[in-house]
């Protein structure tokens, strides 16, 4: 059975770009979509894709550390996810909207163009402002991903997509770090910051579906 | 031989696994915590720094260097009096969380962040000691929710811009690292400058990073806000401490002074304007602490050790007047469900400690005499006295906006009560609670009338500190 840092190291032979376009896509997705399996499943991958990028400026055993933190990351918030019902939405099946309303009432128009416009200032970030001792490619997904970290955290309105939108982030921040520092224990202690955050996010998530359901059965 | 160091990190974490254990049992589970945190507190203070002293039959030495991962950890001389003071206000809010009923997660978790908090404070190099404290602060998210009230919004934002401080502190040490090897560089030293501006800024909830505060302060127990507020915050001061004293040439760095005492300014003022237009005891404290913040940038921003001694010693009055108004909203929210000043209207007439705790912590807070509050204001006007007037403006605007506030409050708390209210039973408050608040105002009192009691400890830190003091 091959190890995981022999398949990372096999996935390797993915073109950058597609997996700079499977980054913006994913980071694309957690800013502009309300459903959090959709949201979970795009994390994941996101971790998969930083992991293939990390395996250009690290050693591919360290990329494969921050890929299985970050897949059990996701396995924590699938986990929570579920438990608080996948964020549903109070609706009665008389009163339910059409699937056009519901996507106004979300706000996905906006959501999409915010990600839009998240890739379109990290590409210009990333060509115009050069970061030391990152190459060109690492560069855009650290943009791409802390630009729209930074829009999803701002968008959110409740625990759980403020944490994804916090952990992308995070991911972004680590492409950069990663590529200038590559100290064992500094990778421990961002591994033990990251899963520490999910655990919050997976906590505040928890305490506030709860709240809702005790509101909505008072109500 | 045990290393002191190692004390003070893991005792609280085992203790805080059996607190968890025994959570349930609140009055246990206080004492305890209190125990543990009150006996750390005095053995940081009498133990001696450099020489083997016998606890329980064992030989323990405080300054003894351990090295994990091999990185040191050592207390110095500041270190000691800092723990000693962490302890101790963490003992006090403890012995309050003992009948404020902050939740069942409230003693293992605040044991637990002690125990953090500590090694952040003596971990070297500091890229380590903010991995730490980042880690503190995920876990004071959850300290935050120990009351399950089910609103988060004030966790969450607390939780983001806490751990939005730690890209910019691992940026800040990659770029000293590389100034070690290029120290004439001046674009390097700007960019650290401004990396290590940006990580304190967020942590120290200096505005326009201040959203936190208000909805912690509303969302959470008062005790557990007050706990962040006071403890987790003076860390992330003596971190900056620490830092300007490891680099002296970030002292003469005359930019980052400069930002921060107009962010200071920024803080002190809207602080000081919230907190006037408060209509809630919650909006006194949260803006109360936010103008507090502000007037400490203020005085550090003029960079004389006279202006960082009048920092360490409002750092010191916080917690005094914090933990009063804690007790305060503690009760009002225990007999009225609330502590808006409208809803609170004629309960200085049926809960009088009640009442009494939430004035004299506002008051103290704004720095009114006699209480601890005024101490610290009044060094740093002391210390402003020779600075631009913005500045002197700023800090007494602070102060009159937070008695202003308060002083609303006070109108409304002893307003005559109605005759539907007059008609209600109100049961009386509780005496163990009514005991705790004549304490803190023996304290609040005390330390504002005698402040050289902290005097010879609050001078021995100051003078580890040679960083303003440099030529």
């Amino acid at each position: 059975m091959p190890t995981l840092t022999e398949i990372l190291a096999r996935l390797a032979v993915v073109p950058t770009t597609v997996t700079l376009l499977g980054l913006a896509a994913t980071a694309g997705l957690i800013v502009a979509i309300t459903d959090w399996r959709a949201c979970v499943f795009a994390l994941a991958t996101q971790y998969v894709l930083a992991g293939l990028l990390l395996t250009r400026v690290i050693r591919p055993e360290i990329a494969a550390i921050k890929t299985l933190i970050g897949v059990m990351i996701c396995v924590v918030l699938y986990i929570t996810a579920r438990r608080a019902g996948w964020g549903k939405l109070p609706l009665e099946e008389e009163d339910r909207p059409s699937r056009f309303q519901l996507v106004l009432m979300l706000g996905v128009p906006f959501r999409v163009m915010t990600a839009l416009m998240g890739v379109a200032l990290a590409f210009s970030a990333a060509l115009k402002l050069s970061l030391a001792n990152v190459p060109l490619e690492v560069s855009f997904g650290v943009f791409t991903l802390g630009l729209m970290g930074a829009f999803a955290i701002a968008l959110a309105d409740e625990p759980f997509k403020g944490g994804l939108g916090l952990l992308t982030l995070f991911t972004g921040f680590e492409l950069f770090y990663s590529s200038i520092e590559q100290s064992l224990a500094v990778v421990g202690f961002l591994g033990v910051v990251n899963f520490m955050i999910a655990l919050a996010i997976s906590y505040l998530t928890t305490v506030h579906t709860v709240a809702e359901s005790v509101e909505e059965s008072e109500a | 031989m045990i290393a002191g160091v190692l004390l003070f990190i893991v005792v609280p974490l085992v203790v805080a696994v059996v607190l968890y254990v025994v959570h349930r049992l609140q009055t246990l589970a206080a004492f305890i915590a209190t125990g543990v945190a009150a006996v750390l507190g005095v053995g940081a203070l009498w133990l001696p720094l450099d020489q083997v002293a016998m606890v329980g039959g064992r030989q323990v030495m405080l300054g003894a260097p351990v090295e994990v991962l091999g990185r040191q950890l050592v207390i110095t001389g500041a270190d000691r009096i800092v723990l000693a003071g962490l302890f101790l206000v963490a003992a006090g809010l403890f012995m309050i969380g003992w009948r404020a009923n902050p939740g069942a997660s409230f003693f293992p978790l605040g044991l637990a962040i002690l125990g953090l908090l500590s090694a952040a404070l003596v971990a070297r190099p500091f890229l380590y000691a903010s991995l730490l404290l980042t880690i503190t602060a995920v876990l004071a998210t959850i300290f935050l929710e120990s009351g399950l009230s089910g609103k988060t919004r004030g966790a969450l934002r607390f939780l983001v811009l806490m751990t939005l401080a730690l890209p910019a502190f691992m940026v800040a040490s990659w770029l000293l690292d590389l100034h070690a090897l290029n120290p004439t560089d001046t674009g390097l030293a700007r960019n650290i400058m401004l990396a290590l501006t940006a990580g304190f800024v967020l942590l120290l909830g200096v505005v326009p990073f201040h959203i936190w505060i208000r909805p912690v302060v509303e969302e959470s127990p008062p005790v557990a806000a007050v706990f962040v507020l006071t403890v987790f915050n003076s860390v992330t001061w003596f971190l900056l401490f620490d830092v300007l004293q490891e680099y002296p040439w970030l002292s003469s760095q005359q930019d980052m002074f400069r930002i921060l005492q107009f962010l200071g300014l920024l803080t002190a003022v809207v602080g000081g304007l919230l907190a006037f237009s408060s209509y809630d005891f919650v909006h006194v404290l949260s803006y109360g602490v936010l103008a507090d913040y502000g007037c400490g940038l203020i005085v550090l921003g003029m960079r004389t050790p006279a202006g960082l001694a009048a920092v360490m010693l409002a750092t010191l009055a916080r917690p005094v007047s914090l933990g009063v108004l804690a007790l305060g909203l503690t009760l009002a929210r225990q007999h009225v469900k609330s502590s808006q000043f409208e809803k609170l209207a004629g309960m200085g007439w049926f809960y009088p400690w009640t009442a009494a705790a939430l004035i004299v912590g506002g008051f103290s807070l704004a720095g009114i005499p006699p209480l601890t509050g005024f101490v610290g204001r009044w060094s740093e006007a002391r210390v402003l006295a020779s600075a631009p007037s913005p500045y002197v403006l700023a800090v007494l605007g602070a102060t009159l906006g937070v008695a202003a506030g308060t002083l609303r409050g006070l109108d409304y708390v002893f307003q005559p009560p109605s005759e539907s209210a007059k008609a209600l039973e109100h049961p009386r408050e509780p005496r163990l609670m009514v005991a705790l608040v004549v304490l803190s105002f023996i304290i609040v009192v005390g330390l504002g009338l005698f402040p050289g009691v902290v005097e010879s400890a609050l001078r021995s830190v100051v003078s580890c500190y040679t960083f303003f003091s440099a030529p």
